[in-house]
C-alpha cells in the first residue's frame, strides 16, 4: 500500500502518505503512526525506498520519502502477484456466488 | 541478503542512537501538528485540536518505541544500557570495586605466571622436531650394588647405553650426554665453553639440521671434530665465511669445525650449548677413554626417540625386559628404567631432585594458585553479596513496579562481568611483570619463560578464569537477590534490621575463608624464612670460615697417563699452596664439601648384606683443614692405607656407638673383576654437614685416596687460610707457574653454603611475596567490606550516637562482627596450615634446614600478623563511623 502510494504520488512525506492511503480506501482503513513510521524504516532498510529532508508545504521541516528503482519494481511486481491471487480468489468467489 | 542488509542497519542504528531518536521525535511531532492544523482547519477551536489530534495519532512515545525497536536491536540495546548501569552502580563503592578488581588480576595474574614457570620448568618439550617423541630414558636400583656417580645417580653407563640401544625395538635411536666445561686455549687467553660430548646419535635423534656444514654423523665417533652453536660463531668467530676450516683448541685437543646449528638451538638441557664433541673421541683426547668402558658408572644422560608405532607405555614395558636381562648379571641388584616424555628443566635446574619431589612441588604450587583464587572468589562474592543487601530495596521496589526478575538478573551478570573483564585486564598485565621478575632470577630460563609472555593460551586461561570465578561466585548472591521477598524488603525497616541474617552469615563465612588463606600462605612464607634463618645457624661441624674449594681444571695433555698427569698437576699445586703465605692448610678430597656425595655399597664386619653409604676419599690433611677431630680413635695418618674413618651416624648403626666402632673393619663390594677391599676402622668424627644443611647426617665413610679406585678422577683441593689472604689470587698465579693457561676454579665454602640454600630462598620468596600479596588483598577485601557494612549502617550508627552510645561502643558493635569472622579464619586457616605442613613434610623438611615444620614461632608470627593487618584494616572504617554527624546521617536515603 506504501509503495503504491508512493509510486503512483511521487515524494511524499509521513502525513502525506497516511491521509492519501485513508482516502484511497475511501476512509475505511486509518494508518496509525505507530504502525507507519516503523513499516517506512523497515522498507527503507530493505532499500525500497530512500527519505531525505525537505520542507513541506507549509513551510515545516519533514521527511520526504521516495521509491527507488528496486522499490519501482518489487511495487510492479507485487502488482503482479496480487492480480494473479486475486484472479484465483475471483474465480473461486463466482464458483462461491453460482452455487 | 536483503536480511542481512537488514540486520548491519539495524546493528549500525544501535550506534548513534541520540541523534536518530531526536529525527524521529521531530517527524512523529510534525505528523501531530500537521493533523492538528487539519483540524482547526474544519471549524474546531484550538484546544479541540489538540484534543483530536492527540486521540488520533495516540501516544507519541510508544510510536518512537515502535519505531527505535524497528531500527536497533533491543537485546543489544538492553546489554549496553546494563553495561552502563552496572559501570555506573560500581563507581557507587568504589573501594570495594577497586579492591575485588586488585584481588581478581592478582590471582589471575600470579596463577598464570606460576602455570608457566611450571609449565617451562617441567612439561616443556625440547626445542626440536616432534618433541613429544623425544623420551628421557633414567635408572633407578635397589638391592645390593656398587655404584660411581658423575652427575646424577639416574644417569646410564656408556656400556648399559650401548646395551640398550642394541636391545630396543621401540627407540629410533637412543643418545648419550655428558655435559662439561672445557678450557679453550686460544691466542688472547683461555675461556670456558660449555661443551657436550654426545654420541653420535644424538642430532638423530633431537633431529636437528646444521646452517652451516653439516652434524656429527657414525663415522665421526673418533674423529676430533665438533659442531658449534649459533651463537658462538656469531660471538666468537664474528660469522666468519671460512668457519668449516677452523680449528678450536678444547682441553687440549684440536678440533676441526665441521657444522655450525641454527640460531634457536641450544642443546637438550636448560644450559646453553655451545660446542658438541663427538663422546668417544673427546674422552679419549681427554685422557678417560676409561670412562667408556666403566660398566658401573652413571655419567651419561640418555634421550631416544620413539619409532612412529610405539608410545611410553610400550617402551617402559621394553626398559622392564631390558632391566631384567641387566639384573641377571647382578645378583642381588634390582634395576628400574624409567622413560619419561623428556622436558627441558627437569635435567639442570632440578638435576638434584626426583621427578616424585617436582611433582610436589607442582601440587604446592597448584594449590597456591588455588588458594588465590577461591581468595578472588570470596571478594567477588563479598562484593556481590554487600551490593545485592544495599540494593535490596531498590530491586525490591523495581520488582514491584514489574520489572523482570530476568532483567535485574541481567543488570547484576553485567555488573560481574564488568568486574571480571577489569581483574582480567589487569591479570594479564600483572602476568607480563611476574613473568618478568621471574625471568630475571633465572638466567637460565630466561628465553623459554620470555617466549611465551602474551602467549594466546596464556590470555584465555587468563579470561577464563576471571569470568569462571566471576560467575561462580557470583552466583549464590545472584540468588540471594532474586529471591527477595518484594513486601518485606519495602516494608522492612533496613536501618534497624540491616542484612537479612543469611546474607550477614555467607559474608561473614566469606571473610573467614580469605583469612584463613591467607593465614596459610603467611604460615608457608614465615616457615620458609624462618627454615632460612635456621640453615644460617646451623653448625655444619667444622670450619667454614675462611676455607676455599680449589678445583684447576683438569684439561691435561691427552695419552694413557692423562690421568696420572692430572694427579701430579694437583699434587704439585697442593704443594705450592701449602708453602704460600697466609695458607694453613691444603688438603684433598674427591668431594669437596657442597659438592655432592658418593654413594656405595659397604659392609660392616659381622653383618651379611652390603648396606649403602655415603663414601668419599680424602686425604689426612683434608679433616686438618675442615678443623674437624676424632670423637674416637684417630684421624688418618700419612701415607696409611686400607684404614677407614667413619661418621657417628655410621658408627652408631653399624657398631652399637662410636668407640666400639674403633678397630673393627668395613668391606667394599669388588666391580667387575677387581676384588672388593676391607677397611679398619682407625676413627670416628662427629656429624659434619657437607652434603646438604640441616638434615640428619647420613652414615658417612671416608677412605684413603690411596684406597679409592685408581679409576678416580684427581681430587680437589680443599684449602685453609688466614684472614683476608686472596687464596683464589694466589692459586692463579701458582697454578701459571705450573702450567700456563690452564684454568682454576676456586669457591669458598660459605659461598657453596649459600648455593646450597638457594631453593630455599627463592621459595621463601615466592612463598613470601604471595603471602604478602594474600595478606594485603584480605586486609583491602576487609577494610572493604567493614568500609561498606558503615557505610551502609550509616543511620543505625547515627540513631546509636544520637541516643549517647559512646564511641567505643560504637566502635565495639561495628568491628565486632569483623572480628569473630576474622578470628574464625585465622583459626580455620591455622588448622588447615598444620594439615598442609604434615601433608607437605616431606618436601618441606629439605626447604627448612632442620627446622620442624611445625614451627610453633612461625605459625604465631604469621597468625599474630594477619590479625594486626586486619584489625588495622577494620578500624580504619570503623572509625570513620564515629565521625557520622546524626542530622546529616538521617536526612540521607541510604
Amino acid at each position: 500500500m506504501v509503495l503504491t502510494t508512493l509510486k503512483a504520488m511521487g515524494a511524499q512525506h509521513g502525513f502525506g502518505l497516511a491521509r492519501r492511503i485513508e482516502q484511497t480506501s475511501g476512509h475505511r482503513l486509518h494508518v496509525n503512526p505507530g504502525t507507519l513510521y516503523p513499516t517506512l524504516l523497515k522498507l527503507e532498510q530493505e532499500g525500497f525506498i530512500t527519505s531525505d529532508w525537505g520542507v513541506s508545504d507549509n513551510n515545516r521541516r519533514a521527511r520526504f520519502y521516495t521509491l527507488t528503482r528496486r522499490g519501482h519494481r518489487q511495487v510492479d511486481q507485487e502488482i503482479r502477484e496480487w492480480k494473479v491471487t486475486s484472479d484465483i480468489l475471483a474465480g473461486f468467489l463466482a464458483l462461491g456466488g453460482g452455487q | 541478503m536483503r536480511g542481512l542488509r537488514r540486520f548491519a542497519l539495524k546493528v549500525a542504528g544501535v550506534f548513534g542512537a541520540g541523534r536518530r531518536d531526536h529525527d524521529i521525535d521531530e517527524e512523529l511531532t510534525a505528523h501531530r501538528d500537521v493533523m492538528e492544523r487539519e483540524f482547526r482547519r474544519s471549524g474546531m477551536t484550538a484546544a479541540q485540536a489538540r484534543r483530536a489530534a492527540g486521540a488520533e495519532f495516540g501516544s507519541l512515545a510508544s510510536a518512537a518505541e515502535a519505531y527505535r525497536d524497528q531500527r536497533g536491536l533491543p537485546a543489544l540495546e538492553a546489554w549496553l544500557a546494563d553495561g552502563r548501569d552496572a559501570l555506573r552502580s560500581l563507581r557507587r563503592s568504589p573501594l570495594l570495586v577497586l579492591s575485588i578488581v586488585l584481588v581478581l588480576g592478582l590471582g589471575i595474574g600470579l596463577s598464570t605466571a606460576m602455570a608457566t614457570v611450571f609449565d617451562a620448568a617441567v612439561w616443556r618439550a625440547l626445542p626440536v622436531p616432534e618433541a613429544d617423541r623425544v623420551v628421557k630414558v633414567s635408572l633407578g636400583f635397589e638391592g645390593e650394588f656398587n655404584r660411581s656417580v658423575r652427575g646424577h645417580r639416574s644417569w646410564l653407563s656408556y656400556p648399559e647405553l650401548t646395551s640398550y640401544r642394541a636391545a630396543t625395538g621401540v627407540l629410533d635411536g637412543l643418545a648419550g650426554i655428558s655435559q662439561s666445561l672445557a678450557t679453550w686455549r686460544q691466542d688472547a687467553g683461555s675461556r670456558h665453553v660449555s661443551t657436550a660430548l654426545v654420541t653420535s646419535d644424538y642430532f638423530r635423534v633431537v633431529r636437528i639440521a646444521p646452517a652451516l656444514g653439516r652434524v656429527l654423523s657414525a663415522e665421526d665417533a673418533h674423529r676430533p671434530v665438533a659442531v658449534i652453536s649459533h651463537r658462538l660463531w656469531v660471538d666468537s668467530f664474528n660469522r666468519a665465511s671460512d668457519v668449516l676450516t677452523r680449528t678450536l683448541v678444547l682441553n687440549r685437543a684440536t678440533y676441526t669445525v665441521a657444522g655450525v646449528l641454527p640460531p634457536g638451538f641450544t642443546g637438550t638441557d636448560v644450559t646453553p650449548i655451545d660446542v658438541w664433541l663427538p663422546l668417544e673421541a673427546s674422552t679419549a683426547f681427554g685422557g678417560e677413554a676409561g670412562l667408556i668402558a666403566e660398566p658401573n658408572l652413571s655419567w651419561l644422560q640418555a634421550i631416544g626417540r620413539l619409532r612412529p608405532e610405539a608410545s611410553i607405555a610400550t617402551a617402559t614395558a621394553e626398559a622392564a625386559v631390558i632391566a631384567g636381562r641387566w639384573d641377571l648379571d647382578h645378583q642381588g641388584r634390582r634395576t628400574t628404567i624409567g622413560i619419561t616424555r623428556a622436558s627441558l628443566l627437569d635435567a639442570g635446574l632440578f638435576q638434584s631432585r626426583d621427578r616424585g619431589k617436582l611433582i610436589t612441588v607442582g601440587a604446592g604450587l597448584g594449590l597456591v594458585a588455588a588458594i588465590l583464587l577461591v581468595i578472588c572468589g570470596s571478594n567477588v562474592a563479598a562484593l556481590l553479596l554487600a551490593r545485592a543487601a544495599t540494593r535490596e530495596h531498590e530491586i525490591a521496589l523495581r520488582i514491584a513496579l514489574g520489572a523482570g526478575r530476568r532483567r535485574i538478573a541481567q543488570e547484576l551478570v553485567a555488573e560481574v562481568f564488568a568486574i571480571a573483564a577489569a581483574g582480567a585486564a589487569l591479570g594479564v598485565l600483572i602476568y607480563v611483570l611476574a613473568i618478568r621478575v621471574v625471568a630475571g632470577h633465572l638466567p637460565q630460563a630466561h628465553g623459554l619463560l620470555t617466549a611465551s609472555v602474551l602467549d594466546p593460551r596464556v590470555l584465555t586461561v587468563a579470561v577464563v578464569l576471571a569470568f569462571g570465578v566471576a560467575l561462580v561466585f557470583g552466583l549464590a548472591p545472584l540468588r540471594q537477590a532474586l529471591r527477595i521477598d518484594c513486601l518485606a524488603a519495602l516494608k522492612a525497616d533496613r536501618s534497624v534490621l540491616g542484612v537479612r541474617i543469611p546474607a550477614a552469615r555467607l559474608r561473614l563465612w566469606m571473610a573467614a575463608v580469605q583469612v584463613g588463606l591467607s593465614v596459610v600462605l603467611l604460615i608457608v612464607a614465615s616457615l620458609l624464612g624462618r627454615g632460612l634463618d635456621h640453615a644460617f645457624r646451623v653448625e655444619p661441624g667444622y670450619s667454614t670460615r675462611n676455607t676455599f674449594v680449589v678445583r684447576p681444571d683438569l684439561d691435561v695433555a691427552s695419552g694413557p697417563d692423562a690421568l696420572g698427569e692430572q694427579w701430579r698437576l694437583v699434587n704439585g699445586l697442593r704443594g705450592q699452596l701449602a708453602a704460600a703465605p697466609g695458607v694453613v692448610a691444603v688438603g684433598l678430597a674427591a668431594v669437596p664439601p657442597f659438592f655432592g656425595m658418593g654413594f656405595g655399597a659397604m659392609r660392616p664386619d659381622g653383618a651379611g648384606e652390603f648396606v649403602q653409604a655415603h663414601v668419599n676419599a680424602v686425604d689426612p690433611e683434608y679433616f686438618v683443614a675442615l678443623g674437624v677431630t676424632p670423637i674416637a680413635g684417630r684421624l688418618f695418618n700419612p701415607g696409611e692405607a686400607s684404614a677407614a674413618v667413619v661418621n657417628v651416624s655410621l658408627a652408631r648403626r653399624y657398631f652399637g656407638d662410636e668407640r666400639a666402632a674403633v678397630g673393627r673393619s668395613i668391606a667394599t663390594p669388588g666391580s667387575g673383576s677387581e676384588p672388593g677391599t676391607s677397611m679398619t676402622v682407625v676413627g670416628v668424627i662427629g656429624p659434619i654437614q657437607t652434603l646438604s644443611v640441616g638434615l640428619p647426617d647420613d652414615p658417612t665413610y671416608y677412605l684413603t685416596l690411596r684406597d679409592a679406585a685408581p679409576m678416580s678422577p684427581a681430587p680437589a683441593l680443599v684449602v685453609r687460610a688466614t684472614d683476608a689472604t686472596p687464596v683464589a689470587a694466589i692459586a692463579r698465579d701458582r697454578l701459571r707457574q705450573i702450567d700456563n693457561g690452564a684454568l682454576v676454579a676456586v669457591t669458598s665454602i660459605e659461598e657453596r653454603l649459600a648455593a646450597r640454600t638457594g631453593p630455599a630462598r627463592i621459595g621463601s620468596a615466592i612463598a613470601g611475596v604471595i603471602g604478602l600479596l594474600a595478606l594485603v588483598v584480605a586486609a583491602v577485601g576487609i577494610h572493604g567490606i567493614v568500609a561498606h557494612a558503615v557505610a551502609r549502617r550509616t543511620r543505625d550508627i547515627a540513631i546509636c550516637l544520637a541516643l549517647g552510645a559512646s564511641s567505643a561502643q560504637v566502635l565495639r558493635g561495628v568491628m565486632g562482627q569483623t572480628l569473630r569472622a576474622v578470628g574464625l579464619g585465622a583459626l580455620t586457616g591455622g588448622g588447615l596450615a598444620v594439615v598442609v605442613a604434615i601433608a607437605f613434610s616431606r618436601p618441606l623438611k629439605a626447604l627448612l634446614f632442620g627446622l620442624a615444620p611445625l614451627d610453633p614461632a612461625a605459625f604465631l608470627t604469621a597468625t599474630a600478623v594477619l590479625l594486626f593487618v586486619t584489625l588495622v584494616a577494620a578500624y580504619v572504617p570503623a572509625r570513620r563511623a564515629l565521625g557520622v554527624q546524626p542530622a546529616d546521617a538521617l536526612r540521607r536515603e541510604t
